[in-house]
């Protein structure tokens, strides 16, 4: 218990200087683009397929019980409040803290067992604003734009779906499905996903930068990463759509 | 290296400006384990000196102290006069810029070009530097290390002679005052060792360069070294020429000197 909050505060005090570092220059605008590159661009395949993967299999498992209630014109529809609210968000989240979240801890665990942070460190370049800051802020800027790209390819999916069973058109689909979309089904939840991107880039910075065990540091850090990101964005994600619902409360109807 | 003690083997060369490089009673804890004790020595302008010692008796972290990316728990260490022990970041940042330091892994970053590599240092400390100016500096730094034709490679295409030359470029490229060397034959077969100890003894003859260099191989510090440094159950326990330590009684210098 005592390792346990010792961890926690530790984490915490490394969230705080990491934002002191981010207001403070130079602004490592070179290692934002590479980072936003690795972390956005090269995660963007797997996340369009998986997207589409669950627009696909959520139309196929709903699809049966609303045709018992005579309810399949509301498919649409559905599809698109349950990715634009949540399932986009979450699925953005967990799957960047799986892929980006893994491999910036391994990365930055690697750097410190090979002794680059202590390099950058003689060369008198803060590691924090070097290493750190970029790696966050890119998954800070990626994850809303990850979201909306997970968000379409889920109605994609959800359309292919509907298009086999029903042979609904494209144009009668679409209309269903923004018809009942507001700014504030979208924006918010697109945009609780930067909190989420937060949450992956100071996790995984933290066990990389801090752990350093050899090659069993690289292993405990990338897992790390991953499953204290992952629960962390589950947790905060109960927070952030109560936050949602206080302040539009009519997503809570 | 002098030893700032009254040991008889105390060989204080004077100079107006002061050591390079000076400990001053330090004394440093890892992880609960005393690595120095009441260290004090002295290391003087243009000096090249070896640290020879067992493993684990604490020479890297010595290196660590000189360039602040660790913290004595007590005692003073000063950089030619200004005392970096509780140096804040701008004070360390300034004593900082006058070392280069060549780490046993070279520790080449994995994601930058050979290039970038050199670049870096480049960029950061003078930004108003022209491009041209920046390649042509990186270009004379791999030549000299033979590695002018490798710059566009990444570390992880070099041999491990061909990393530890680049890393020793990487040191070199901001002209430091101050060179510190982590072993740098290790991992290598012994002819690539003695490429790199040539290397350091261009740089040495040419540039007049204080050397603090960390090795295991004793040949290569009798060519290389002014003064040699043995240190021993976390103290020095001896220094000063090949010559002066082959009269030494210590155990750990007669097995070292034969070895």
């Amino acid at each position: 218990m005592i390792s346990f909050l010792e961890g926690a505060g530790e984490l915490i005090l490394f969230a705080m200087a990491t934002c002191r570092r981010a207001l403070r220059p130079p602004y490592e605008w070179r290692q934002l683009a590479v980072n936003l590159a690795e972390i956005g661009w090269r995660s963007l395949p797997l996340l369009l397929a998986s997207g589409f993967a669950v627009g696909l299999v959520t139309v196929l498992h709903t699809r049966s019980t609303l045709v018992r209630f005579g309810a399949e014109a509301l498919i649409p529809s559905l599809q698109s409040d349950s990715f634009f609210n949540e399932l986009g968000p979450l699925l953005t989240g967990l799957l960047v803290a799986g892929r980006a979240g893994a491999g910036i801890g391994a990365e930055l665990a690697n750097m410190r067992v090979t002794e680059q942070i202590d390099a950058i460190e003689t060369f008198s370049i803060d590691s924090l604003n070097f290493l750190v800051v970029p790696r966050v802020v890119a998954c800070m800027i990626a994850l809303p734009i990850l979201t909306t790209f997970v968000d379409f390819a889920g109605l994609v999916g959800g359309f292919i779906g509907e298009r086999f069973n029903s042979g609904m058109s494209i144009l009668l689909y679409t209309t269903q499905a923004f018809q009942t979309v507001e700014m504030a089904n979208f924006i918010p939840p697109t945009l609780k996903t930067i909190v989420f991107g937060w949450i992956i880039g100071t996790v995984a910075c933290f066990f990389g930068y801090t752990i350093n065990e050899g090659s069993v540091g690289v292993r405990r850090a990338s897992t790390n990463s991953v499953v204290v990101s992952s629960l962390l964005i589950i947790l905060s994600d109960v927070i952030l759509v109560k936050l949602i619902f206080f302040f539009y409360p009519e997503q809570a109807l | 290296m002098s030893n700032g003690s009254d040991s008889p083997m105390t060989n204080v060369s004077s100079s107006s400006d002061g050591p390079a490089v000076e400990f001053r009673n330090v004394s440093m804890n890892f992880n609960g384990k005393e690595v120095l004790r009441d260290f004090s020595f002295k290391i003087e302008r243009e000096e090249a000196v070896c640290i020879l010692g067992r493993s684990g008796v604490g020479k890297s972290v010595t290196l660590k102290l000189i360039v602040g990316l660790l913290q004595a728990d007590s005692g003073a260490i000063c950089i030619e006069t200004e005392d970096i022990t509780r140096a804040n970041e701008d004070q360390l940042s300034r004593v900082r810029r006058k070392m280069g330091f060549l780490f046993q892994s070279a520790a080449l970053f994995d994601s930058f070009t050979i290039f970038d590599n050199l670049a870096l240092p480049l960029r950061r400390f003078n930004p108003g530097k022209r491009e041209e100016e920046i390649q042509s500096t990186v270009r004379d730094a791999l030549r000299q290390v033979g590695l002018e034709n490798d710059k566009l490679k990444m570390p992880a295409a070099l041999s491990g002679g061909m990393k530890k030359r680049a890393g020793l470029a990487r040191a070199l490229v901001m002209n430091p005052e101050i060179l510190l060397v982590d072993e740098p034959s290790s991992g290598l077969d012994p002819i690539t060792a003695s490429e790199i100890d040539d290397l350091l003894l261009k740089f040495k003859q040419e540039r007049h360069t204080t050397m603090v260099i960390v090795t295991h191989d004793i040949r290569g510090a009798k060519r290389v070294a002014d003064k040699l440094a043995v240190i021993d159950d976390a103290a020095l326990v001896a220094f000063g020429t090949a010559a002066d330590l082959q009269s030494s009684e210590n155990e750990t210098v007669r097995k070292l000197l034969e070895s």
